[in-house]
């Protein structure tokens, strides 16, 4: 349980085996490899342009990969990934990964079709704004390059405004009343813009566009030897075929689908031999061997000794690491506890000198989550959706530990929700009132939150003082193991003597009615602990700072557990935010006074009311209950800083292989 | 004048309701404007930034209940409403003030370290919760404010 015991292994292997030996030990994923440092005829081989060149692959693939299931895509199982991965046998993978060349260039001709695609959609595009152009001149009869003739000028534009024949004759006229040979065609005119083209004697052409040029015009000039109408339905004609190039690179995208298992595999294969590339970095080599140093967990020791020295002949060290080693920290612990780990690693692994804290802390993180979820109905929800993924997909180990995390959490949940009397609020309740016609019942068996609003905080502050003790408790347990076992009873007892004995006086002056003996014997045990705490304080001072130290240490613990206790009556707020939302939600359903209005609308805002209640209250929980195992409880006693063991493993998402024999 | 206390309770629940949503609003929206600009680069860290931004929300979410219990508590939703004095519906009002001005200020601000947040989440996604942690620091006030207002709502004597 808890913290494994991690040792120091070396492995010696002939150079010529030195590929099997890597590939054992990243398919065992038991043992970190560390440098070892180059020294006379020892060299390190420099695999970066390998990793690289394996990682652009692999990205390659990916791409290629996630471009399939946009324009292939298959209905996909939305658990999927709670499916365990497909074993495979060491010989399977082996003819699989023959493939691999032929995958990686499907790969690229998948990459290649997709950014033809979008060339073809910026085509379509363009030549979609070059129809949008030339639709105002779809009324000229004449091609649109058209220059004019030996004696006169054709030129086109848009003038602003609308005019028609008649409006600009005048106004021409009006502009420049020399003008005599000149014609002109309108192709469209809309409110804001006029187009058109015109044919004037070349004589006259300055003439007409400086008059022009007076209200505004704009030439625009073509080089299309055809009208635009014809032109307009060449590029409509252009536009189907780019259609049809599309069509025909999406169905080919489509058949090279086939090959999306393929892929996966290939990804898989390229990630093994990434992590095997980077690993041998750190690997020592001379003239006729290999040197791996590293770590491993002495329960796996034995097999990977006796595996490496039986089948590749060997030679392994195992010895205990140095007091000043930086030795990586794995947990381990049983079904119930695992769950929490990931609660542990978020906030930092063990450090050196500290305990497992997950065994502990496990418990209270399900008791309070359940606490401040606090209704029944929404835990048999999370139970019957945890145990359905567990037993549906039998997910492996690490996903099955995320969902078992829910499902702990999801049993306290209704346990607290039973406690508290809520069952998706007081449905129960309004069912009974609004469509039996029977009398409410009560629903709690511990106690009404809302009604016993002070007793319902004090036992939160129990809890809370249950937990900060647990705690200290454990400062006591790290204090025996790694540091002075005197003051691992001192200090702890200090705390107990002080936290206990003034809290029935406290809980006396919120709610009276405490014996006067219990308040007479709590003061003494915090007299007694207060000096306890004074001498605990002093620890390790000198001179004038002894008093100090003393002093300061009592207001620190007297003032620091004061605000940790209060800190829990969030399980008590957030209880109750639970519950009064849910009760509001019933009630609001049951406003309508029809019967049949009614039952409708307690179904549906009952379903909607209480998916949303759930969703909120279910994210305020879990950073709430993160938040009292971080500040409140790990303070007391956890240091952390440690660094996680992180084998040479295969890190696959499609395929494992079978444990070999 | 007769109805002046009911008018009072009534302005707490509703300041309660109105201060703490403007400021779920505010925050919720701080966050959401730095989650959009991630989601630009990154649409599948979606679910991530969704919870990071859900978090300044639960003010909004207190002030109403509190604006709840202050209608069950002057009955306003039976349709009978309690012919409170102006004293009684003062004090109502006083017990929505931590809600209310707390809610509001609280959300604003953890809507800030939510939206910080989210650049965490950009950079570091496995470091998500983390970043919850960060914002769920703030809510601690909030809470308080709305377990001092709940407690002061139901026990004041009144009718």
């Amino acid at each position: 349980m808890a913290k494994l015991k991690i040792k120091k292994i070396e492995i010696i292997a002939p150079l010529n085996k030195s590929k099997e030996v890597i590939d054992t030990l990243e398919r065992l994923g038991t043992v970190e490899i560390t440098e070892t440092p180059q020294s006379e005829g020892v060299f390190c081989y420099d695999t970066k342009e390998n990793v690289n060149t394996i990682i652009k692959n692999r990205e390659n693939a990916e791409k290629a990969r996630g471009f399939l299931s946009v324009y292939a895509p298959r209905k996909q199982d939305m658990l999927e990934s709670f499916k365990p991965r497909k074993e495979i046998e060491l010989s399977e993978f082996y003819k699989g990964s023959e493939r691999n060349d032929e995958i990686l260039r499907i790969c690229d001709e998948i990459n290649s079709c997709v950014s033809e695609l979008s060339d073809i959609k910026a085509k379509i595009t363009k030549t979609e704004t070059d129809i949008t152009a030339l639709e105002p001149w779809a009324g000229l009869d004449i091609p649109l390059g058209t220059g004019g003739t030996e004696k006169t000028d054709i030129f086109m534009g848009t003038l602003p405004d609308e005019y028609d024949e008649e409006k600009l004759k005048v106004k021409l006229a009006e502009l420049a009343p020399a003008l005599s040979s000149y014609d002109f065609t309108i192709a469209s005119s809309l409110k804001v813009q006029t187009y058109l083209a015109f044919i004037v004697v070349k004589n006259e052409r300055e003439l007409l566009q400086g008059a022009l040029r007076e209200i505004g015009f704009t030439a625009v000039s073509f080089t299309e030897r055809t009208t635009a109408k014809e032109e307009i339905e060449k590029k409509k004609k252009e536009i189907v075929s780019f259609e049809q190039e599309t069509e025909a690179i999406k169905s080919k995208l489509k058949a090279l689908d086939k090959n999306r298992e393929s892929i996966d595999f290939l990804i898989d294969c390229e990630t093994i031999r990434a992590d095997k590339y980077e690993a041998f970095q750190n690997v020592g080599i001379t003239e006729s061997v290999i040197d791996i140093k590293g770590y491993i967990p002495e329960r796996y020791a034995e097999k990977t000794e006796k595996r490496l020295e039986e089948k590749l002949g060997c030679a392994v060290l195992i010895t205990e690491p140095e007091e000043d080693e930086d030795v990586p920290v794995a947990l381990k612990n049983n079904g119930f506890v695992a769950p929490a780990e990931s609660v542990t690693e978020m906030y930092s692994m063990p450090g050196k000198h500290d305990i497992d804290p997950t065994p502990v802390m496990s418990f209270f993180y399900y008791c309070f989550f359940g606490m401040m979820l606090s209704d029944a109905g929404y835990g048999l929800l999370m139970v019957i959706a945890t145990l359905f993924v567990l037993f549906k997909y039998k997910p492996e180990r690490e996903k099955a530990n995320q969902v078992k995390m829910y499902l702990y959490c999801g049993i306290s949940t209704m346990f607290w929700g039973i406690m508290y009397g809520s069952f998706f609020g007081d449905i129960i309740n309004i069912i009974r009132t609004n469509f039996l016609n029977l009398p409410a019942i009560r629903l709690y068996v511990w106690m009404d939150q809302q009604n016993q609003l002070m007793t319902s905080m004090i036992w939160c502050f129990l809890f809370g003082i249950i937990h900060l003790f647990t705690g200290v408790f454990c400062k006591a347990i790290t204090e025996w193991k790694y540091g002075s076992k005197f003051w691992g009873t001192l200090e702890p007892l200090s705390v107990f003597l002080t936290v206990g004995g003034a809290a029935p006086i406290a809980l006396d002056m919120i709610q009276p009615g405490v014996s006067a003996a219990i308040k007479s014997w709590g003061g003494r045990f915090a007299l007694a602990g207060v000096i306890l705490v004074m001498i605990c304080g002093a620890r390790g001072k000198k001179g004038f700072s002894i008093i100090s130290g003393a002093l300061s240490n009592v207001y620190n613990t007297a003032s620091g557990f004061l605000s940790d206790i209060l800190s829990y009556s969030r399980l008590l707020a957030l209880g109750l935010v639970t519950g009064i939302i849910g009760q509001v939600i019933n009630m609001m359903g049951a406003m309508p006074k029809n019967i049949f209005v009614k039952s409708v609308s307690v179904v549906l805002i009952f379903i909607l009311g209480h998916v949303i209640n759930f969703a909120i209250n279910i994210i305020g929980a879990y950073v709430h209950t993160l938040r009292l195992q971080y500040v409140e409880f790990f303070q007391k006693f956890y240091e952390g800083g440690g660094r996680k063991f992180s084998p040479l493993k295969i890190n696959t998402k499609g395929f494992k292989f079978k444990e070999e024999q | 004048m007769e109805y002046l206390g009911l008018a009072l309770a009534v302005l707490g629940g509703a300041l309660a309701a109105l201060l703490s949503g403007m400021g779920s609003a505010r925050g919720v929206g701080t966050v959401g404007q730095a989650a959009a600009g991630l989601l630009a680069e990154d649409p599948s860290k979606f679910t991530k930034v969704l919870i990071l931004q859900i978090l300044p929300g639960t003010q909004g979410l207190y002030g109403f209940i509190t604006a709840i219990l202050v209608m069950v508590k002057t009955k306003i939703l039976s349709g009978a409403p309690l012919m409170l004095t102006a004293s009684q519906g003062l004090t109502i009002l006083a017990c929505c003030l931590p809600m209310a001005i707390v809610g509001y200020f609280s959300a604003v601000h953890q809507g800030k370290v939510a939206a910080s947040g989210v650049s965490v989440v950009a950079k570091k996604p496995e470091q998500q919760s983390k970043a919850m942690i960060l914002a769920a620091m703030v809510e601690t006030y909030a809470v308080l404010a709305l377990l001092t207002s709940i407690l002061l709502v139901l026990n004041v004597k009144v009718g």
